[in-house]
């Protein structure tokens, strides 16, 4: 609490998580439309058949996982990519696979592709 | 705001625009299938655990959700078990909400039924599939409960003055479905052309039931 | 037993837990009544941290009024807004802590 002059404050929000946007000024709702892609479905159809094959990670903790990676990045990127991030994040947490495991594999493949990858922008060329 | 004690509550960024961001979709892709061959080549998963979910993905639409929503027009007590208890009477007609317990919010006259989920993105998934892109969007997550009516309009459906509107923040256990009212000239059909009618906005408050759907409320007037 | 009914007055408090939390900033401090109890579910901020074990917690839907929620809320004074809120999150409204 902090006290300006005679009122008192309370400075609320310090804990407030950045992917609580619940009133937040924001732009125009795009009433676009975008088909639910493979690799969309197979992010998704992974994390659940985790959770029913072994309990590995459940919706909250990927929840948690997207609501921990910092504002920077969630700022970044839409729903499924962020969800995708999650994953990786929380696989990595549980000994699952290691990042950097996941990263070698994904050199593997865009080579393969003749492609290559760039960690810090995300992208690949 | 004030606190019970009258204290103010200051909150530091409520000023903070939401950024809509949409990158690293081909990098994010490409995490996906390198994350889907190491669980396998660990035996974590195999290839066709992924293929049964990716099924239970792709088999909910919101024709499943217009069948509910025609069936409870036409069918007094099928209503009243609807809206006293969403996912058992989902259940009678052979649909299972898997996810959360399914709660359907009723449209009248004086009331009409927003849903979004400000945290992430709860819908109903295992009935009506994915939802759509501007219902996933940050700027619908963060202004829908704000500006609701503002919101709707963007959207191409007015909410006249005098009728109630009422949004659902879908943050926990229950899964919102909203049954919208029968368009006034619907009263002739059966229940499959009446569920040609339900469109998957309308099922999220975000348009009417009808062929004109996106048209404001004043058309519906009753006929004769 | 769940502690409150269908149109019990109660205040949404501000736990203030870090971690995974499923109550937006917007509602807590807030006023509102609760429109149905809906049964006693797993706790999410346990199961963000696989805590499969612990007690299960009453989950209520609670009604506010838009006008409560936002000083310059700019619809209409009918307007409300229903959420979700696990008892932990809840006192009796008119009571000081």
């Amino acid at each position: 609490m902090i006290v300006f002059g005679k009122q008192e404050v309370m400075v609320s929000g310090l804990l407030r998580g950045y992917h609580d946007v619940g009133g937040r000024p924001a732009g125009p709702v795009e009433k676009t439309t975008h088909p639910f892609q493979p690799w969309q479905k197979t992010g998704e159809a992974m994390r659940v058949a985790l959770e029913l094959k072994s309990r590995l990670v459940s919706l909250d903790e990927l929840r948690r996982g997207f609501e921990s990676f910092g504002a920077e990045l969630y700022s970044s990127l839409g729903f499924y990519e962020r969800r995708a991030e999650a994953l990786t994040v929380l696989l990595d947490e549980k000994g699952v696979l290691r990042r950097d495991e996941i990263v070698a594999r994904m050199r593997e493949i865009a080579a393969g592709r003749g492609q290559s990858v760039d960690f810090a922008t995300r992208t690949v060329r | 705001m004030n606190d019970r004690k009258g204290r103010f509550v200051s909150h530091p960024d409520d000023d903070a625009t939401v950024i809509e961001g949409h990158a690293g979709a081909d990098y994010y892709a490409l995490m996906t299938e390198a994350t889907r061959q190491l669980l396998i080549e660990r035996g974590l998963l195999i290839q066709s655990d992924i293929d049964a979910v990716i099924a239970s993905l792709e088999a909910p639409r919101p024709e499943w959700g217009a069948m509910i929503v025609a069936r409870a027009w036409r069918d007094d007590a099928y209503r009243a078990r609807l809206l006293a208890d969403g996912s058992g009477a989902a259940a009678e007609m052979g649909f299972r909400i898997k996810e959360a317990q399914l709660v359907v919010v009723e449209n009248s006259p004086t009331l009409h039924n927003l849903v979004v989920c400000t945290l992430c993105s709860c819908y109903p998934r295992s009935l009506l599939g994915q939802p759509p892109w501007w219902y996933i969007s940050k700027s619908y997550r963060a202004r829908a409960v704000r500006e609701p009516r503002r919101v709707l309009a963007e959207l191409g459906l007015v909410i006249p003055p005098e009728v109630e509107l009422r949004v659902h923040d879908s943050n926990a256990d229950m899964r919102y479905l909203v049954l919208p009212m029968a368009p006034a000239d619907s009263g002739t059909l059966d229940e499959a052309a009446l569920a040609k009618l339900v469109t998957r906005d309308a099922m999220i408050g975000a348009s009417l039931a009808g062929k004109d759907a996106t048209m404001p409320f004043g058309r519906s007037k009753p006929h004769g | 037993m769940p502690r409150f009914s269908a149109g019990a007055r109660v205040y949404i408090v501000d736990l203030g837990k870090t971690g995974h939390v499923r109550i937006p900033w917007y509602v807590r401090y807030k006023e509102g009544e609760i429109e149905r109890y809906c049964g006693a579910y797993a706790n999410p901020e346990d199961l963000a941290y696989a805590r499969h074990d612990r007690p299960k917690v009453d989950l209520y839907r609670v009604r506010l009024r838009q006008t409560d929620l936002w000083p310059d809320y700019d619809g209409e004074k009918r307007d409300t807004l229903d959420i979700e809120v696990y008892d932990h999150w809840l006192e009796p409204a008119g009571d000081e802590p």
